[in-house]
């Protein structure tokens, strides 16, 4: 009898890839990058501390994205890519605000600040946990699809809000590290610390896209057999 | 210092590789799934050929 082929066999080139690029990743925030002479060796959060927010930020432009086309042309495609970008989207800001709050108790001595930036953040937070909560509804598809779409539209607009918030209110825990002019607040980034920082959110976009593809594959394969076992039952009756 | 940066490398990697392993595990039983009730559909199918009275 010959053997199934793995279903992850399609993931033989990007593993290891992924895999080299995160040792790459950590080997350059921990031993290339320079420690920040102010803030010492935490600082070495941010490199992931930001690739994580870049990586929630283009799950839920994603988002924005297929819920527009999913609206307009009222394909289910554009909607289960939406709703998986919307699960690593999450995942990147859970992951953003836990290591924020580690930094900011080193950094501030607070776990946790109502500043501009931590509050707009954990507001997009909800509002995706509230998107997935409309996606697990137990409506018909095409109406969980349609309402999900106009909140995941609706949701996105506290994107560029986490973006901006701390030009726009000044904060004074977040500095502004990245732009120039009468806004930046940071001192700017060492160009090593900058290279670290572009290799770390190119590998985990990397991880993103994977975590995309896997995602779609298994809500495909949970329609498939959502259809295969309604064929059983009217073949068979079986389940009545 | 330290602990700090430590603890928030392990969330982060710990945080990741949970949700890789749990979506590699996903796929795979579903995936398994699907050919099991695949080979159900085509057993039924035979039956239902040999037992019609058209079938031999």
């Amino acid at each position: 009898m010959k053997a199934r082929k793995s279903i992850l066999r399609g993931e033989r080139v990007t593993i290891p890839l992924l895999v080299a690029g995160m040792i790459g990743a950590l080997s350059l925030a921990l031993l290339w990058s320079p420690v920040d002479v102010r803030l010492g060796i935490v600082q070495k959060i941010f490199y992931f501390h930001v690739a994580s927010a870049w990586n929630a930020f283009l799950a839920f432009f994603v988002v924005f994205v297929m819920s527009i086309l999913y609206l307009w042309r009222r394909n289910r495609a554009f909607d289960i890519v939406a709703g998986v970008s919307a699960e690593i989207g999450l995942l990147f800001t859970t992951i953003v605000l836990v290591t924020g709050s580690i930094w900011g108790r080193s950094s501030w001595n607070v776990w946790w600040s109502w500043e501009p930036r931590l509050t707009t953040s954990l507001i997009l937070w909800f509002m995706y946990a509230a998107y997935l909560m409309i996606r697990s509804s137990a409506v018909s598809w095409e109406k969980r699809a349609r309402l999900s779409s106009v909140f995941g539209i609706i949701a996105f607009v506290d994107v560029p809000i986490v973006f901006m918030s701390i030009r726009w209110w000044r904060s004074k825990l977040h500095p502004v590290v990245f732009g120039s002019g009468a806004g930046r607040s940071g001192g700017g980034v060492d160009p090593r610390m900058l290279l670290t920082l572009l290799f770390c959110v190119a590998v985990f976009s990397l991880l993103y896209f994977v975590l995309l593809n896997r995602g779609i594959r298994t809500r495909k394969l949970g329609i498939e057999i959502d259809t295969i076992k309604r064929t059983l039952f009217e073949r068979t009756g079986w389940g009545a | 210092m330290m602990a700090y940066l430590v603890s928030a490398y392990s969330l982060i990697f710990g945080f990741l590789a949970a949700y890789f392993v749990w979506t590699g595990t996903r796929l795979r039983r579903l995936d398994r799934e699907v050919a099991v009730i695949r080979e159900m559909l085509t057993d039924i199918d035979h039956v239902a050929s040999r037992s019609s009275p058209d079938g031999q």
